[in-house]
């Protein structure tokens, strides 16, 4: 009775209820019986000339090497210091460095610190229309996406405001 | 429909919603259940939190688990989002439907110190809609590419977008333009010249209980 019900059922099910498969149909190996190799992609400052976050504490950045104190703002061939206080002096005047770079950035990150903080509307409706997307994130996260656009060869600048929590390393 | 009414399940239903509704009359609005069977809640805004935890802790009730989160968009309302929560209760095995309003601007608490399970679905009602969540850990865009504009389940944002990707040879990455559609848009309407359904051209009304005034009775 069990073999009776065991033949309208398809390999897979087969296998899961316990009968030996049976393979003699198949010459070559399927593709669960294939060795895949595991790939693997490591985020990696691989290009001398890519800029990567590598860490972030409540002082400061560590950008390719370099520890940036305060706030940074982070260009496609620059890293300066940001002259903000925090997430509040986000301004028309404190962004205008990114709208002023040639070739145009894509894509603006900016953390604003320990939480995700709303920014005035009007501000980011200025950098919309220059064409620069904004995204708004908390400092963690935001180094994080910065990171992923610039391994997605995006052009991507950041400004980060140091988040004020306790002291971690990336 | 041709399900057969379950009479007994309804009867106890109502009578749950109308326990709730004694309970918490100052945000419960109305109770309604459906010809399905369901139970709905619809409260005012700011008493999101309280009748979650109520519906959470409460002994006769213990919905410890949240479902689903998601926002409607009607853009004829006044408050054009209707934010629904859906809940579960495994003791008592049954489910409840617990729905808010709000418009575009005003902002909705988080359910996140109620149930952890909202947070990515606020994250995502966040994204699709626009509605912003006060006091969430975490509200940022979950589903949509970094740096999109618009929310794009609102009625309003046209089902092509407003951007499209291409991959540029000369910059050798992929760039965002306007879209362009190749053939304009065309809205088919589906409906056809017969009348379908003639027995319900009167849509049933779900049973509503008013706190304090006698059940109304409805189809």
């Amino acid at each position: 009775m069990a073999v009776a019900g065991l033949r309208g059922l398809g390999p897979a099910a087969r296998r899961a209820l316990g009968r030996a498969p049976c393979r003699a149909h198949r010459l070559t190996p399927a593709d669960d019986e294939l060795y895949q190799r595991t790939r693997l992609t490591v985020l990696e400052p691989e290009s001398p000339g890519a800029v990567f976050l590598e860490g972030y504490t409540s002082r400061g950045f560590t950008v390719s090497g370099d520890l940036v104190v305060g706030p940074c703002a982070i260009l496609p061939r620059a890293i300066l210091q940001w002259n903000v206080g925090s997430y509040r002096d986000i301004s028309h005047q404190s962004l205008s460095l990114f709208r002023l770079l040639e070739p145009r950035i894509e894509i603006l990150v900016l953390g604003t610190g320990d939480r995700v903080e709303r920014l005035h509307p009007a501000v980011l409706k200025r950098m919309r229309e220059c064409g620069i997307a904004v995204e708004v994130q908390d400092t963690p996260n935001a180094c994080a996406t910065f990171n992923f656009l610039t391994s997605e060869k995006r052009v991507a600048a950041a400004g980060l405001i140091p988040p004020r929590g306790t002291y971690r390393g990336m | 429909t041709v399900r057969p009414k379950n009479e007994v399940e309804q009867k106890q239903l109502c009578a749950f919603g109308e326990y709730v509704a004694e309970i918490l009359p100052k945000y419960i609005q109305q109770v309604q259940v459906t010809c399905f069977n369901e139970l709905e809640l619809l409260i005012h805004p700011d008493g999101i939190i309280p009748v979650l935890t109520f519906l959470r802790d409460h002994t006769n009730a213990q919905f410890k688990s949240l479902a689903d989160l998601t926002a409607v968009d009607v853009p004829s309302r006044q408050y054009r989002f209707e934010i629904v929560y859906n809940l579960l209760s495994l003791r008592f095995n049954s489910r409840i439907r617990v729905k808010t309003y709000t418009d575009e601007l005003t902002p909705v608490d988080s359910a996140v110190s109620v149930h952890k399970a909202a947070n990515w679905y606020e994250r995502e009602v966040w994204d699709m809609y626009g509605v912003f969540f006060a006091n969430h850990p975490d509200l940022r865009r979950i589903l949509t590419d970094y740096g999109f504009e618009g929310h794009p389940f609102r009625k309003d944002f046209p089902l092509s977008g407003y951007v499209e990707v291409r991959y540029d040879d000369e910059v050798k990455r992929v760039v965002a333009e306007p879209v362009e559609l190749s053939q304009e848009f065309r809205k088919f309407d589906l409906n056809s010249p017969w009348e379908a359904f003639p027995a319900y051209r009167v849509a049933p009304e779900p049973l509503k209980i008013e706190a304090g005034a006698k059940k109304e009775d409805a189809k």
